[in-house]
């Protein structure tokens, strides 16, 4: 989000940051055990590759797409955690932009923050999706 | 970790009954302003001191509980049956009514949540009465929130269509909205409960967050949310460091029913 200073930049960024952490990260792991136990996996590990391999060529590869679909939705999950935050830490930005728009009743403002919010969603969520789906194509 | 979970339920049922026994517990009215203690220390009058108002911040803490944590399963009450009834439709029928269903939640997945509620909060009135904002805040948090549900229960719902029993049903003759509510809904309640379960921390989190931006409860009424925009002020809270109180509640509260809602996992 744009903000004034450099130093709210950084406290911005970071309290972002922290909101979202502990949600992917619990997603990631599951998916990633999950994807432990499949069969190739006990393959791999039967011909003896080593386990940076394993995670790096067995394991991430296939869990890419889900990955890069997670980072697209998490973009909407930043979008609305900027608010309170900005909300909050008296940032200038995307966030603090609707909240005063929804106080003062500036529903003209809100209405387009909403719509150019979704837009830039949806436009995350398509580009994890192609991304994705190129990767995935090579892969195989 | 049973003992953890134990511990978790433990602490939610004292937070839930205190809250529920607010009334009887609080010392003061929520609302009474105390002119010549503003800003107190906890003493015996105030155990947990007053606000810059010069109200008891005990008696707010807990009818503050009491409206965040009533509500909030009853938001996720409503969104849960708007998503038995929406998605248990959508999965039975099938067809165009299916894919305008699937268009409708994928909208409303897509949306940023959070400007949504804005948006919506915004064409409500801002000087309504407390009771009819803490009302309205929770009725649009259910009516907004049905989309994930609505999703897990449509997908349901498709596997019932083709069981033998709603075939029997049929054949029976039932008529199709008593086919809808009486085979597919009812069918779909142990799915529709683990969702109920899992929108109320969701719920409890939004309330504060719209609270947090002063348009959530309006202000004599108290809530969590509410309550945790004195933590603004950062000097104050250095000075007063019993404020914080209303967010270790919170985080208390939502950390344990994760606690909780885990177990259930493992024992189903």
């Amino acid at each position: 989000m744009g903000a004034g200073t450099d130093r709210g930049r950084g406290d911005d960024a970071v309290a972002l940051a922290a909101v979202l952490f502990p949600k992917l990260l619990s997603y990631t792991r599951n998916l990633l055990l999950e994807l432990e136990c499949a069969q190739h996996v006990f393959a791999a590990r039967a011909r003896g590759l080593s386990e940076g391999r394993i995670l790096m060529r067995y394991v991430m590869r296939p869990a890419s797409s889900q990955l890069l679909a997670l980072a697209g939705v998490s973009v909407s999950m930043a979008l609305g955690a900027s608010v309170p935050v900005e909300a909050f830490c008296d940032l200038p930005g995307i966030g603090q932009l609707a909240w005063k728009a929804a106080l003062s009743r500036d529903l003209p403002v809100l209405v387009n923050l909403t719509v150019l919010v979704t837009a830039v969603t949806l436009t995350a969520n398509t580009l994890g999706d192609t991304v994705a789906a190129v990767w995935g194509g090579a892969g195989e | 970790m049973k003992q953890l979970r134990i511990a978790a339920m433990g602490v939610l049922v004292a937070i839930f009954s205190a809250s529920l026994a607010a009334d009887l517990l609080s010392p003061h009215p929520y609302g009474e302003q105390y002119r010549d203690a503003v800003n107190a220390a906890p003493s015996r009058a105030f155990p947990m001191g007053t606000d810059d108002m010069g109200r008891d911040r005990l008696s707010r803490l807990l009818h503050a509980c009491r409206v965040s944590l009533l509500l909030a399963p009853a938001a996720a009450l409503v969104a849960t049956t708007l998503a038995g009834l929406l998605g248990g439709a959508a999965g039975y029928l099938g067809g165009t009514a299916d894919r305008v269903f699937l268009r409708l939640s994928d909208l409303f997945l897509s949306l940023p949540w959070l400007f949504l509620f804005l948006s919506v909060r915004s064409l409500l009135p801002l000087n309504a009465a407390p009771a009819v904002s803490a009302v309205a805040t929770f009725l649009l948090l259910g009516v907004l929130g049905w989309a994930g549900p609505a999703r897990v229960a449509r997908a349901c719902a498709c596997g019932l269509r083709q069981s033998d029993f709603v075939m029997q049903a049929k054949a029976n003759g039932r008529s199709p909205m008593r086919l809808l509510l009486v085979e597919i809904v009812r069918n779909l309640r142990p799915v529709l409960a683990a969702q109920f379960w899992l929108a109320i921390p969701v719920f409890v989190l939004a309330e504060a967050n719209l609270g947090l931006l002063g348009l959530g409860v309006s202000e004599p009424l108290p809530s969590l949310g509410g309550l945790l925009r004195e933590l603004e002020n950062y000097q104050a809270v250095v000075s007063q460091p019993w404020m914080v109180a209303p967010a270790i509640i919170l985080i208390g509260v939502t950390g344990c029913l994760h606690l909780v809602l885990g177990w259930e996992e493992i024992r189903r």
